[in-house]
């Protein structure tokens, strides 16, 4: 399924255009999953802890 | 021992001359290192790009003041940056304590009416074009803004606006009066020393964070080893996990750096759970607000449930109706779907949606990515 906006409305799903029915459903592919979400967290985390420990030991250091 | 290293910048311009040298002197006098070009930095060997050589200098300080005049200085066209802006961006990359100064009447025409102009039309070339404006369309659209005065060059309205949507204050540079110096690395050393006995603190909550994710990754490894029970009540359950979604808010990124607050979201106040049985989806549990259908045939498109299965074993997706302003957090796993039910803002429609649909999405996922692989893992481990 391409990105794009996507409605589910009388039973059937098609690629938005326009303005649809109030009660229609709309949803977007997303390019990012979760599971990527997660690893850009996991990974700004690590440098995160990284760039604090270097500074306190560069503060610290007499 | 070490001194601290303060780097001085600022565009080249005449104005700005003897205040970058009274800095130095009280720099100096206080017993501190600072570098600045025209004392202790240049030149360089002929060899040697003295640009990469200042932004060396920036890396090695400890501290990046910024002196904004009139002049815009050097533009870079393969950076599409000036060289002064250069070191701007180096120091707020690296993580230097940046103070910037600006000329109050630069600054007051800037924050008087410049700022608007700018996001208005940097949102603008954003939503007909796709992408942020680059640098030369938009100093051709300072150069023909009204308010923009000609004796300023329109990079500073670059440079501030860089400056602002980063977050960073910009404090005045009046003609004629002299700046407190003493005082303000005074007020700096008082922030430090506030910081410094919270040493043994930061580094033990960093310790704790990287063991609660040990921990979790121990757990993401071990769970798939084994066979679970389904729960006795699937209603707690899916009320155990409802309970910690929060609402927040939705942000809007234009670009690296620019962000807007575009709306909200509610927290979680439904969930439901269905089960792949034969040729539909079956009912297991809900709680808070959802309503039980008992089933969903899997080719049914106008039902979310059906629709995230169809997707792939590890499908998820966001869907949003008007009429019933939510936003409905579909999650897969095997044969489960797990709907989580979060109700949008009032400032929700479809035309905003349609607008914003990737902030939304983001809003919804990002703060709950280690919640949704904890629930897929503990679904994906039931036995059936």
């Amino acid at each position: 399924m391409k990105n794009g906006i996507w409605v589910s409305k009388n039973g059937r799903v098609s690629e938005a255009s326009g303005l649809q029915p109030r009660d229609a459903l709309l949803f977007a592919p997303h390019g990012m999953t979760s599971e990527d979400l997660l690893q850009e967290q996991r990974s700004a985390l690590q440098q995160n802890i990284k760039l604090i420990r270097t500074r306190l030991a560069e503060a610290t250091r007499r | 021992m070490a001194k601290a290293r303060v780097f001085i910048s600022s565009v080249n311009e005449d104005g700005l001359k003897p205040l970058r040298r009274s800095v130095f002197r009280v720099l100096e006098g206080l017993g501190h290192e600072p570098l600045m070009w025209e004392e202790n930095l240049g030149p360089w060997p002929s060899y040697q790009n003295p640009v990469e050589k200042c932004l060396e200098a920036v890396e090695q300080s400890d501290l990046y003041l910024l002196f904004i005049g009139t002049r815009g200085g050097t533009f870079d066209a393969a950076a599409g940056v000036t060289v002064t802006h250069s070191e701007f961006i180096r120091a707020v990359d690296k993580g230097k304590t940046v103070l910037v100064w600006a000329d109050a009447e630069t600054k007051a025409i800037f924050f008087s009416g410049i700022a608007w102009k700018l996001d208005e039309y940097i949102a603008h070339t954003v939503q007909e074009s796709g992408s942020y404006p680059a640098p030369m369309q938009a100093l051709d659209f300072l150069r023909s803004c009204q308010e923009a005065p000609p004796h300023i060059d329109p990079y500073v309205w670059l440079l501030l606006h860089d400056i602002r949507q980063r977050g960073i204050y910009v404090e005045d540079l009046a003609r004629g009066v002299e700046t407190d110096w003493r005082g303000y690395f005074s007020d700096l050393l008082r922030r430090g020393l506030l910081l410094l006995p919270l040493e043994p603190t930061i580094a033990e909550n960093s310790n704790r964070l990287e063991e609660a994710e040990t921990s979790f990754d121990l757990l993401a490894a071990l769970l798939p080893q084994v066979t679970l029970e389904p729960p006795h009540d699937w209603k707690v359950w899916l009320n155990t996990i409802r309970e910690r979604l929060q609402g927040r808010t939705i942000e809007h990124r234009y670009g690296r750096w620019n962000r807007e607050t575009v709306g909200s979201y509610e927290a979680c106040n439904a969930a439901s759970l269905y089960r792949r049985d034969g040729d539909s989806m079956r009912f297991i549990s809900c709680c808070g607000r959802a309503s039980a259908v008992r089933s969903f045939a899997l080719n049914d498109q106008s039902s979310y449930i059906a629709l995230t299965y169809a997707m792939g074993p590890r499908a998820e997706q966001v869907y949003y109706t008007e009429s019933g302003q939510k936003f409905f957090y579909c999650v897969r796993s095997g044969p489960f779907v797990a709907t989580f039910h979060f109700p949008a803002g009032s400032s929700w429609d479809q035309l905003r949606y349609i607008r914003y649909k990737d902030s939304v999405v983001s809003a919804i996922i990002g703060p709950n990515t280690r919640l949704v692989k904890l629930v897929r893992l503990l679904l994906g481990g039931m036995r059936a």
